[in-house]
């Protein structure tokens, strides 16, 4: 809308058009009244205005280019020399895309994100240090060093499309409404899809029944290191298990090296005064005791004893007393970090663990929930690369002080020594580090020693519909083949959070997820103002407490992500205070508070990746959202954030969320008139996300079926953007005459498919047709085709690179061949002289669209007879020819320098497709079907206004799939036709059908949508009344044009002699296994032999009857002599498989007898 | 109750509460607006004082989890040590052999063990905590709060049972290697001394992880002695007034409102 705004101001003329183009569904006029349950959606639009679509990769990117990376750059920022005890380089700032002199606002990208596409290149800005350091006495700063290029996320603050308008983005070829959030490297555009995991630095209790263990397990994260800590049941006796440890510990022996010595206090910190606990845990002190264990020394030796250590080369030998420090204090839970030798943090981090483990032993039920979506965490763009940065970078100082130790070794050296000189030699280890781990999607980490593949995935540009469907992809660590459903299922705690249709099905099904309307995931924030803040509003400081009132009755443990930081024994004041302040805005609207009365805790997350949502804050059951606001926000003078700094929305994770009574929808306050309300949502059409969006009236449909519109969405032709006409891609689809829905959603409002649809309205007849419509065929109007119906277009890129050599010599592209009337020979028919396709010329199989030649003489060295060379540069033709069973016509052609600088033709060929039989079409309910007859529209039914039919659909396809919303839509669809009016299926709400039959009456037709209809052949009239209107469908990707395959004769493969395999190498059609024992079934001899034998590898041998092995030639040449060589046909694949037996020594003897 | 020594002053803990300074002015301003059932019983003037001479003296709250509040140390002198760039503090108390004491393990020990350790490491405050107390002085009441440095939980270390083990240890080690036999330890403090094989040459101090580093400085810092002083001393008692009493009269009105104090805090 802002940008809207902005182009209101630049052109005036336009002025009275942007008016008109308005959208509608603010739905109201400014003299309307404004009532709060109808029209608080308003809100969403105004988040989405805020937020966009695709603001989690946006904000993630953000985070790491302008605080992480500045975080990095501290915890590396020195670099010294072994040889030099006098030299260091320090990394004082670090910025992306602008120098430190640059003005404000500065976006130093290397071109238009457009022309990177088309040439190939990343979109990339520059990365500059400003850097201190020492040259011989002198202390040198260098400000703005280049160290590498950092690929810019499109739309990020270091984009140039960052806040600029339409008309702007226009003048750089981009769509406005195209989401960003996506790379561009090396030409083609990469998404890193958000990465779920479980939660860092949390503990996770687990028990497995069968074996009678319990376990606590923690993952710890540090910049550093990686690492997990359980604390395990063994025979009912607690352990602390860690990898680098080589047995289990026993507990008592673990908290006793971590300094709690008093058997009590153990006593007190795990199971507090409860008897059941404490009669769980006392076995445990019999062990220790049992040991000798008794003081903190010994217990560090002991565990010290226990260390497999791994040291480097250099490092000391530790002592036992040492390991055990060592291993306390920074192996185990390495989260927590030991300063001044207060171990006692990290002595009662490990008691919760314990303590928690006690809790599940004593009540099964206590055990968290893995696939509980408040215990994951999800990992987006910019974490992603801070880890890959941050390896580079640690890279990049060691290489670079191998280097100046190198120089600073020699003993003379000439002149004085500038480290700067030797640091942009590695420059390109960071910029070509990023790029090939975004290119490739391998995400290898040294630090951790990870190796992640297919972390990036292509943009897929089918629609648009498919673009936005994957930035929103959540993809799930859990391996696809493992048989367990828990990871799999619809969780509860994803309502609202994500989507709960859009899912694919098959092997990936629920582990691939998509975020819902309305969510935000979190970045980091600061721990320690959140810490102080906690102790003002009286919590008591974790090191001030002693261990028997830690878990006295009615005190609860305050956690700050994860770790006790104090007790406080008014938790409900705490917490209520806590969010107040939020509420104000004095603390980050995205940290998290709730109460768990089960383990008696208060949990606060700061942590990033955080799923959350914005909610109404409702006090004493009234809604603060209240009409004024609202009317506020429709004229403009308020945005979403004021409704959170006003305090009358605010964000809730799941966890919070999970602390709170949320309301569906206004009226429920007022039934709940008892219990407390604290939330109210939004909308609840949110729960879903951007694709299942698209659906009209889903909550009328069987789940499954919203399910499959979502794949089947994704797979429309459609529009993919303004630009889709500048675009070269491998390859796309548009269709030709896209139209808006008929019955819209609010979704596709607020993410603009409106604009940019995938579909057509067609008007549907349901009934039988034909007998073509059987097994969902459809029955298509051949004059609907003719108008363009389902019509689209396909463009497919072709890119020829003309190489330069060693010796000087290069590709060229030579003119076309003419034959002696001065045309252009056959092949050569659709080329310019300049032996480039002419655009709009037909390309048909066989000939050419580029006549590139290379030089014949390319291998040759560079060195010796060049003058000769150079003189008689000659080429041979190594032209691209196109292939296909129909032709296409040259779109555009575009000849560039990548950055290599070779020459980069881009041919991009286009094939315009009407529907044909075996299309695949879908309405949006899941509902697909091929094109199974096409019919001249007069012999089509018509009604008494003389329309007939666009398609007709059988009408077996409804009983089984029960998707009453593609009736619902068909009824409102044709209110609207005849209302002039576009309706609305909004999930949980849109137009009512009440209304529509209505509207149908008022126009004269059935309110049952039935309209009475025609014979198109016998013109009598049809004997029921035949359910008749406009549906909204999708033409899928899936064409016969691309599929169609036949083949008589064709190539081979080399081996084996067989037919090759695939339409794309012209292959033959695989008589398989099943298919064999089916015609040995029958008896059918004959044919098997033919299909298996002389249709494929019909192989004419020699077999001597003597030896009984394959000679050639009519000649035996083990027993030298042609006298008992017969002649017979066997499969080539027979003969490969004797020969490779001779090979290993096994000699395959055939025994032939005779046929008659 | 109150001793000082060196320098330091410790305040007994157990009869006196934490409190957090800025708790009362929020919560007042918050109740005020918000929850107007929650109405003003009493108001009790709050004092606010600080040790007279802050540049050598100092206030800490020592904490002895595990002894009960009946057997207060503030009757006899006891024998206390710290190293301050460690923060570490050790008071050694004669140990009760009346109650819970095994003599037979002694003599199997074959050691006199007379004396109990308790350490533990002071944990800076940040100038956030203050100690106070409620004084009655007839009808008028106030509550008095002072500044605390740090704050300590002191525990027994069984420092005894490490130094057999060191013995026994050494033994062996003499017994194997009578050619180079070691004399007579020196250990002040067991949790975290490093054994003498470790050759502590300054050459790989910094190959050491943080935690060692902190184990090898505190290793090689050296004990300063306190004095500990009894509740009923002279020095102890005006302290102790001087403290409850020397703040009144004087008005002190913030400049800080609370908003201003909350965004202090939360600026990251």
């Amino acid at each position: 809308m802002s940008k809207r705004k902005a182009s209101h101001v630049e052109a005036e003329s336009d002025e009275a058009f942007q008016e008109l183009l308005q959208p509608t569904y603010k739905g109201k006029k400014l003299l309307d009244e404004i009532n709060t349950a109808e029209d608080k959606w308003n809100l969403l639009p105004a988040f989405l205005k805020v937020k966009g679509l695709v603001k989690q990769h946006l904000d993630s990117f953000n985070y790491f280019v302008d605080v992480d990376l500045k975080k990095i750059i501290r915890a590396n920022e020195l670099v010294l020399s072994d040889v030099d005890p006098e030299f260091y380089l320090k990394y004082l700032d670090i910025r992306v895309g602008h120098k430190s002199s640059s003005a404000p606002g500065t976006k130093e990208v290397i071109l238009p994100p457009h022309e990177c596409r088309l040439r190939d290149l990343t979109y990339s800005a520059p990365i500059y240090v400003d850097v201190e350091y020492t040259r011989g006495r002198k202390i040198i700063m260098h400000k703005d060093l280049e160290i590498g290029r950092m690929p810019v996320m499109l739309r990020s603050n270091k984009c140039i499309l960052d806040g600029i308008d339409e008309k702007q983005m226009a003048r750089f070829d981009e769509c406005p409404i195209d989401p960003g959030g996506y790379f561009v490297v090396n030409g083609t555009e990469k998404v890193i899809l958000v990465q779920e995991q479980l939660s860092k630095n949390r503990i996770i209790v687990e028990s497995d029944d069968k074996k009678g263990i319990v376990q606590a397990s923690v993952t710890s994260s540090t910049h550093e290191r990686k690492s997990k800590t359980y604390v395990i049941t063994k025979n009912d006796k607690i352990y602390l298990k860690h990898n680098s440890i080589g047995e289990d510990i026993p507990i008592v022996i673990v908290l006793k090296a971590a300094g709690i010595t008093s058997d009590l206090e153990i006593l007190q910190l795990v199971c507090g005064a409860d008897s059941n606990y404490q009669d769980l845990f006392v076995v445990n002190f019999e062990e220790a005791a049992k040991l000798q264990v008794f003081t903190q020394q010994q217990a560090l030796n002991y565990v010290g004893k226990r260390v497999k250590t791994i040291r480097r080369a250099g490092a000391p030998k530790l002592s036992q007393l040492q390991e055990g420090i060592e291993a306390i204090a920074t192996t185990i839970i390495a989260h927590i970090t030991v300063s001044d030798l207060q171990f006692r943090e990290k002595a009662l981090y490990i008691a919760t663990m314990a303590r928690r483990v006690i809790m599940t032993m004593h009540n099964p039920k206590m055990v968290d929930d893995r696939d509980y979506v408040g215990n994951k965490r999800l990992e987006l763009a910019g974490q992603l690369m801070s880890l890959l940065f941050e390896d580079l970078f640690k890279k990049f100082n060691s290489d670079f002080k191998a280097n100046i130790d190198k120089i600073l070794k020699k003993p003379s050296r000439t002149s004085e020594f500038d480290a700067l000189l030797s640091i942009n030699i590695h420059s390109n280890n960071i910029t070509m580090g990023l790029n090939r781990a975004i290119s490739t999607g391998n995400w290898s980490l040294k630090r951790f020693k990870m190796e992640r593949a297919g972390v990036t995935h292509v943009l897929s540009r089918l629609s648009y519909i498919s673009a936005l469907g994957m930035m929103t992809r959540i993809s799930s660590q859990f391996e696809k083949s493992r048989k367990v459903s828990g990871p799999r299922a619809l969780q509860p705690s994803q309502f609202g959070m994500l989507c709960t249709s859009d899912t694919p099905e098959g092997e990936a099904c629920g582990l691939v997820k998509n975020l819902a309307l309305m969510t935000h995931i979190t970045t980091d924030d600061e721990e320690l103002p959140i810490r102080k803040l906690c102790y003002v509003l009286g919590c008591e400081d974790i090191l001030g407490i002693d261990s028997a009132t830690l878990h006295a009755p009615g005190n609860f443990g305050i956690f700050l992500n994860g770790t006790l930081v104090g007790s406080s024994r008014f938790p409900a004041k705490f917490v209520n205070d806590f969010r107040q302040l939020r509420r104000t805005g004095k603390v980050s609207e995205f940290v998290s508070i709730y109460t768990n009365t089960h383990q008696r805790a208060v949990h606060i997350a700061t942590d990033g990746g955080r799923i959350c949502r914005p909610l109404i804050i409702v006090e004493n059951n009234i809604p603060r959202v209240k009409a004024h606001h609202l009317f506020k926000l429709q004229n403009g003078d308020w945005d979403f954030d004021d409704f959170l700094s006003h305090g009358l929305v605010e964000y809730l994770d799941v966890n919070e969320e999970n602390d709170s009574l949320i309301a569906l929808y206004e009226k429920d306050l007022e039934e709940n008139a008892a219990n407390q309300v604290t939330h109210l949502e939004i909308e609840p059409f949110t729960v879903l996300g951007a694709v299942a969006g698209l659906i009209p009236y889903p909550h009328h449909n069987q789940s499954p079926r919203n399910t499959y519109q979502c794949a089947m969405g994704k797979q429309a032709i459609g529009a993919i953007a303004y630009n889709q006409f500048r675009r070269i891609d491998t390859l796309l689809y548009f269709m030709v005459y896209p139209q808006q829905p008929m019955v819209k959603t609010k979704t596709i409002e607020l993410i603009e498919y409106d604009k940019l649809p995938a579909g057509q309205n067609a008007t549907v007849a349901v009934m039988s047709y034909s007998g073509y419509d059987i097994e969902d065929a459809l029955v298509l109007n051949k004059s609907s085709i003719d108008r363009g119906f389902g019509r689209c277009q396909v463009v497919r890129k072709n890119t020829i690179q003309l190489k330069r050599y060693p010796n000087h010599t290069k590709d060229i592209v030579s003119g076309m061949r003419v034959d002696e009337e001065g045309n252009a020979i056959f092949p050569h028919k659709a080329l310019g002289p300049d032996g480039l396709g002419e655009i709009g010329a037909r390309v048909e199989n066989g000939q050419v669209y580029v006549n590139k030649c290379v030089p014949t003489n390319a291998g040759e060295s560079v060195l010796g007879h060049n003058e000769q060379a150079q003189q008689a540069e000659s080429h041979r033709e190594t032209p691209a020819y196109y292939k296909g069973p129909e032709p296409s016509y040259v779109d555009q052609v575009m000849m560039s320098v990548s950055d290599n600088d070779q020459a980069l033709i881009k041919v991009l060929l286009r094939q315009t497709r009407r529907p044909e039989l075996g299309d695949k079409f879908s309405s949006r309910h899941g509902q697909k079907g091929v094109c199974g007859i096409i019919v001249q529209q007069e012999d089509l039914p018509f009604n008494d206004q003389g329309i007939s039919p666009d398609i007709i659909m059988n009408p077996h396809g409804f009983p089984s799939r029960m998707t009453v919303g593609k009736m619902i839509e068909l009824i409102s669809g044709k209110a609207g036709v005849l209302n002039g009016s576009l309706e609305y299926g909004t999930c949980f709400g849109g137009s009512k059908l009440e209304d529509m039959s209505k509207i149908l009456v008022e126009k004269g037709f059935s309110y049952s949508g039935k309209d009475m209809l025609y014979s198109g052949i016998t013109g009598e009239c049809l004997q029921a009344y035949i359910f008749f209107g406009p549906i909204y469908y999708q033409k899928l990707k899936h064409m016969v044009l691309d599929k169609m395959h036949a083949r008589a004769r064709g190539p081979r493969a080399v081996l084996t002699r067989q037919p090759t395999e695939g339409r794309s190498r012209d292959g033959g059609l695989r008589l398989g296994e099943m298919e064999r024992d089916c015609v040995i079934a029958y008896g059918a001899s004959q044919l098997l032999l033919e299909r298996l034998m002389i249709s494929s590898d019909a192989f004419e041998v020699d077999i001597c009857n003597n030896c009984g092995l394959m000679g050639y030639n009519s000649w035996c040449t083990t027993c030298k002599s042609s006298e008992h060589i017969i002649k017979m046909t066997i499969p080539y694949a027979a003969k490969l498989l004797f020969q490779e037996l001779i090979s290993m020594n096994i000699a395959p003897r055939l025994k032939l007898g005779d046929v008659f | 109750m109150v001793k000082q020594e060196k320098g330091l002053l410790f305040v007994d803990e157990e009869d006196e509460r934490v409190y957090d300074k800025e708790e009362s002015p929020y919560y007042q301003e918050d109740e005020q607006e918000e929850i107007p059932d929650d109405p003003i019983i009493d108001s009790i003037p709050l004092v606010m004082n600080t040790l007279s001479s802050r540049s050598t003296q100092s206030l800490h709250v020592l904490q002895y989890p595990g002894r009960p509040k009946t057997r207060p140390l503030d009757q006899e002198e006891y024998r206390a040590a710290v190293k301050e760039e460690s923060n570490y503090l050790e008071v050694r108390l004669p140990l009760d052999t009346n109650k819970f004491f095994n003599a037979n393990k002694v003599e199997e020990w074959g050691e006199t063990i007379g004396e109990q350790t308790l350490n533990g490491v002071l944990d800076k405050t940040d100038g956030g905590y203050y100690v106070g107390q409620i004084v009655k002085d007839g009808d008028s009441r106030k509550i008095v709060l002072v500044p605390v440095d740090s704050t300590t939980q002191l525990r027994p270390s069984f420092k005894y049972i490490d130094d057999i083990d060191q013995m026994a240890q050494t033994q062996r080690r003499a017994e194997a290697s009578e050619a180079n036999k070691n004399t007579n330890f020196q250990i002040l403090q067991s949790s975290a001394k490093s054994s003498s094989q470790i050759t502590n040459t300054e050459g790989f101090g910094n190959a050491l992880g943080e935690s060692l580093r902190h184990v090898k400085k505190f290793d090689e810092e050296e004990w300063s002695h306190l004095k500990w002083t009894p509740t009923q001393d002279e020095l102890a008692q005006t302290t102790k007034e001087q403290l409850r009493n020397g703040g009144d009269g004087v008005e002190l009105t913030t400049a800080t409102t609370f908003g201003d104090y909350i965004n202090e805090l939360t600026r990251a």
